[in-house]
């Protein structure tokens, strides 16, 4: 797969660095983050990443408004956003699908199949 | 010249105008006769015969005469034939007319001779009878009476042939057409003409009309008689005169006993026989009624004095007799108490409904009404006035998003006949939105067409909100669980995956990672266990006597090492008060509030920890310089997962659940905890205790006290009633020895945890009982605090542990602080006995206490345990409750009876929880609970320590005091 550059926006130390550790040893890509909604939109405008992983439970703004306002921001709106979610319920599910992520990724994750799922729903050829 | 003389006859006209024969034959004869004289005289005065008359004069003469006798002659005779005619004329008039009043009479008019033969008989008879004057004169009269009755006609007719006078005399004649008519009779004979006048008056409809009136009073009688309801009936002055059986049966008098009595003081209840009396004068006088004529309800009075309810109707009826009033009664009285019952019934029915906050409604459908129950008003925040709501209004109330549903399952439970049973919202007048469940049936008829629907709405609004409250909890809870466990996995993950075998600094990261979060997931269940605990009550909070400034100054070291590592100085002011509390869990809150004040301080921040007793209650607080919390925040940050923000938790380490567990704790002992804060400058955390040593309802049974045993030995009597009964007030155990020796004996075997020893004993004097003491292995170790009327000598090198000199007469504060210190330096800790069957476990224990040099041993079982006791009798225990062979249970009850280490202190180290009255079986009263996992290893480490620290100085210390 080729390097991509992904930003992870999550709150919690600990999750944002296994994550970043996850992509990049094991799917080789460059790994940004943002602990807030506020920061995560920053970089993205910013830094223009290939991906963004997104948590649901971020202060500020949480991932779902994170979401409007990327997709509002035309200097954002290309960039695939896929959520990461500690919840359970079928009707958050439902309501995040709405809003049109391209994927959600349950938490816990496997760290060492994240960059593989990652590639696949976002379609990056090997 | 014609003179009419007036005779004194009945009037009588002229002759000459009369109708009669008379006046035609004048009128017609006398001119006739005058002609003819005229005629004569006219021819004699012509003609000149002469003879028979002679002169003129005797002419004139002879002719007047002569016209004067002719002419009276028939005068007189005309008259009298006028007069006979007249009399003729008027006799038979009077006769027809006698005739017309005769036939003109209703009343049958005859003439009967004595022979029982009608001689004359009026029309009335044949239009009365139909026979005609011939048929009833022609045979007896008799024939025509009825059989029955002949026999007393004869009789009256004999009477009357006597002369008698008949009046009101009764019989049936016979009508041609096969009828009988009755006849009332009048008559009169006059037996010398033979004659019998009597005059007879059709009665047969007066005697029909008499009859129907007797077969109705027979009717009304029967009906009366036989009726249900009871009927009396009272005359103008209130007096009986009507009263029939049912009225003897509901009022309990006889008809005999009622009749003439007045009505009022039969059965009008005293409190109303003026009324009653008054309301019929008021009739009487006036005529107006307005309880007349129609259903009243009263109440009477039975023969034997109860009062029952009565329905009845009045009417007033005016007859000949005067007024009499009727009445139908009725007793009510089971109508009344089934009334009653159905009051009572619907107002249960209501309570019901209101206390079980549902309401029922019933709609009629053919009729298309609904009925609500007064709750169903209530419920849906309408007025119970009984307006009756419509579909349509209902509709209207239901909330605007689930009326489609609503109207959907009515529609489809009307066409399928099925029960429903769903939850909707509704939208009272005021806005508020409420939960309804909503259940109902369909009842059908015969032909299975639905006749009506009934149901409930029950309000669940609360219900509802604590499910999504709870599901929202359960939504968070597992999130907050899934966070630290997605780090433990991913961090795992990694390294199991052999990924980091080139980075072994990232591997020693995602380890720390792991077990990071490892330790923060422990946290959280236990919290969060913990909460669940306290709030079902399923954890007894244990109250105890306490002592408020232990109990912070407690907190505060335990929290010490925390500020220190925050740059944060930590401030304690307290005050000696009496609390009756759970240590532990005041200890928990107070770290708590303690932990989050050094969180939020920042470096170089100050804290202070501060206790008061203000109005009756103790008051607690944490004040820190942190950032504070904003005004809307004051009351949520109690709650459950709620942070001021909510990087916070992450961040800081902490689970969300610190106050909340802090409220639990604060509310279960009866106080209260609140904050106030000002943003950016800090926020002050307050909780209150009740103060006093007994809570109201909280006398379980108090903790197993710790009671030092003191060993007292003097001679003198009244000194150790004294001290004893001293050091007994404050919860000391005493035994008194008189001498030396004998405290030596009680030494041993009781093993006391002080001696107080006087010096100038006979005998053994105090010193030599000292010297005799530390020779012996037992009693060695045992303090002793020397009482003595000399000044302290404690230059002179003595073989013996002293603690203490204390002067005689004892002063009270000096006997207990130096009681206090030679129980705090009882005996060095030099052994510990762990009891754990779990080997890591145990090995690692072993080197905690190794590690500071205090000498530990292992017992695998409580069997082991006890044996190691008797054998070595530590210092202390560290003790696992799950043990094989014995468990923990035992070996404290072992502990318990054995004489020397009934007081040994023991930490109880296990992985279950104990319920409350299993701590109590282990409680010995110098005893420490620690439960494995909520404990870590560290923390164990500093409290253990800090335990045999309390218990004794460690070995070395006390080696460097002597």
């Amino acid at each position: 797969m080729t390097s991509k550059c992904i930003l992870v926006v999550d709150d919690d130390d600990a999750i944002r660095e296994v994550a970043q550790t996850s992509l990049e040893l094991v799917g080789g890509h460059e790994v940004i983050t943002a602990d807030c909604g506020c920061d995560g939109l920053a970089r993205a405008r910013e830094d223009q990443p290939d991906a963004i992983l997104l948590d649901v439970m971020i202060p500020d703004l949480d991932g779902p408004a994170t979401f409007e306002r990327l997709q509002a921001d035309p200097a954002t709106r290309h960039i695939p956003v896929i959520l990461l979610t500690a919840k359970l319920q079928a009707s958050d599910h439902a309501r995040f699908a709405e809003l049109g992520m391209r994927a959600v990724l349950p938490k816990p994750f496997d760290p060492i199949t994240l960059s593989h799922e990652v590639g696949q729903i976002l379609k990056w050829s090997r | 010249m014609w003179q009419t003389r007036q005779s004194t006859k009945p009037p009588r006209a002229s002759v000459l105008t009369s109708q009669g024969p008379g006046g035609t034959v004048i009128r017609r004869l006398l001119p006739t006769v005058v002609g003819i004289m005229i005629a004569v005289a006219f021819l004699r005065w012509t003609g000149a015969h002469q003879g028979l008359y002679g002169d003129t004069v005797g002419l004139l003469l002879m002719t007047t005469v002569t016209i004067s006798v002719i002419t009276g002659l028939l005068w007189y005779f005309a008259g009298r034939l006028d007069r006979d005619d007249a009399r003729r004329r008027s006799a038979e008039l009077q006769l027809e007319r006698r005739s017309r009043y005769f036939d003109l009479s209703h009343d049958l008019v005859c003439t009967a001779g004595h022979d029982g033969v009608f001689t004359q008989v009026n029309a009335a008879w044949t239009q009365t009878l139909g026979w005609s004057e011939e048929e009833l004169c022609s045979r007896p009269f008799t024939e025509f009476v009825h059989p029955d009755d002949r026999q007393t006609t004869e009789q009256e007719t004999a009477g009357l042939t006597q002369g008698g006078v008949t009046v009101d005399f009764l019989n049936r004649y016979a009508t041609k057409d096969g009828d009988w008519r009755w006849l009332d009779w009048k008559a009169v004979a006059v037996p010398e003409d033979g004659v019998i006048y009597a005059s007879a008056r059709d009665v047969t409809a007066r005697k029909a009309a008499e009859a129907a009136e007797e077969t109705s009073r027979a009717e009304t009688r029967q009906i009366l008689e036989t009726a249900h309801d009871a009927f009396v009936a009272i005359d103008a002055d209130g007096m009986i005169t009507d009263w029939n059986p049912q009225a003897e049966v509901v009022f309990g008098w006889s008809r005999r006993e009622a009749l003439n009595r007045e009505l009022a003081e039969l059965i009008v209840p005293e409190a109303q026989r003026d009324a009653h009396r008054r309301g019929i004068a008021h009739f009487l006088a006036t005529g107006e009624g307005p309880v007349l004529g129609q259903r009243i309800e009263l109440t009477a009075l039975h023969r034997d004095g109860r009062e029952l309810p009565v329905e009845l109707t009045i009417s007033a009826l005016q007859t000949e007799r005067g007024h009499t009033f009727n009445a139908f009664l009725r007793d009510i009285s089971e109508r009344v108490a089934a009334n009653d019952l159905l009051e009572r019934q619907r107002r249960q029915m209501s309570q019901a409904q209101g206390v079980g906050q549902f309401g029922s409604w019933e709609w009629d459908i053919s009729a298309n009404t609904t009925e609500w129950s007064d709750e169903l008003y209530r419920i849906y925040g309408l007025v119970p006035d009984g307006e009756p709501v419509t579909f349509e209004d209902f509709i209207a109330l239901v909330h605007p998003d689930d009326r489609a549903a609503v109207q959907e399952q009515i529609r489809t439970a009307y066409e399928s006949c099925e029960p429903f049973f769903f939850d909707h919202r509704i939208t009272r007048p005021d806005g508020e939105v409420r939960v309804l469940q909503a259940r109902g049936e369909v009842v059908t008829g015969e032909d299975g067409t639905p006749l009506r629907m009934l149901g409930t709405g029950q309000d669940i609004t609360a219900r509802h909100d604590t499910e999504r409250a709870k599901d929202e909890f359960v939504s968070i809870v597992s999130h907050e669980l899934r966070t630290p466990l997605t780090s433990i996995r991913g961090s795992l993950g990694l390294l199991a995956g052999g990924v980091l075998a080139a980075s072994p600094e990232k591997a020693e990261r995602m380890l720390k990672i792991a077990v990071d979060s490892t330790d923060r997931l422990v946290r959280l269940i236990n919290d969060l266990l913990d909460i669940e605990r306290i709030n079902s009550g399923t954890t007894e909070i244990e109250r105890r006597p306490c002592d408020a400034e232990q109990l912070v100054q407690d907190a505060a070291d335990a929290m010490d090492a925390a500020a220190a590592e925050a740059g944060v100085t930590l401030h304690v002011s307290s005050a000696r008060v009496a609390v009756w509390a759970d240590p532990d869990r005041v200890a928990q809150t107070l770290t708590n509030l303690l932990s989050n004040a050094i969180k939020f301080s920042p470096r170089g921040g100050r804290v202070w920890l501060a206790v008061e007793e203000r109005e009756g209650e103790l008051r607690f607080s944490v004040r820190d310089e942190g950032r504070g919390i904003p005004v809307d925040k004051l009351e949520l940050v109690f709650e459950r997962f709620q942070q001021v923000d909510s990087s916070d938790a992450r961040d800081k380490g902490g689970t969300g659940l610190g106050l909340a567990i802090c409220r639990s704790i604060v509310e279960q002992h009866g106080g209260r905890i609140w904050v106030q804060s000002v943003a950016g400058l800090g926020s002050t955390f307050t909780f209150t205790l009740p103060t006093g040593l007994l809570g109201a309802e909280d006398r379980s049974q108090p903790a197993v006290p710790y009671r030092p045993r003191i060993l007292i030995c003097d001679d003198d009597p009244g000194v150790r009633e004294v001290t004893g009964a001293l050091l007994e007030q404050q919860g000391y155990e005493v035994i008194s020895a008189a001498s030396g020796r004998e405290a030596i004996t009680f030494a041993k075997a009781k093993s006391p945890n002080a001696i107080l020893l006087d010096i100038f004993m006979p005998g053994m004097s105090g010193w030599d009982t000292a010297l005799a003491l530390s020779q012996s292995p037992d009693t060695r170790d045992i303090p002793i605090v020397i009482m003595s009327g000399l000044p302290a000598d404690l230059t002179t090198p003595s073989p013996v542990v002293v603690i203490d000199w204390i002067g005689k007469p004892v002063d009270e504060k000096t006997l207990f602080e130096a009681l206090d210190r030679a129980l705090a330096r009882q005996r060095t800790i030099g052994r510990v006995l762990v009891v754990e069957d779990d080997l890591d476990l145990a090995s690692v224990l072993l080197a905690v206490f190794e590690r500071h040099g205090v000498e530990a041993v292992q017992a695998r079982s409580g069997t082991e345990a006890v044996a190691l006791c008797r054998d070595l009798q530590p210092d202390m225990l560290v003790l696992d409750v799950g043990l094989p062979g014995g468990d923990g249970f035992s070996v404290v009850d072992w502990l318990r009876q054995n004489e020397r280490m009934r007081n040994v202190p023991i930490v109880v180290y296990t992985a279950r929880d104990l319920s409350a009255a299993e701590r109590r079986r282990l409680d010995m009263g110098r005893t420490r609970f620690m439960t494995k996992g909520t404990v870590t290893l560290e923390h164990f480490e500093r409290d253990v320590l800090d335990f045999l620290g309390a218990v004794a100085p460690r070995a070395e210390a006390v080696a460097g005091d002597q």
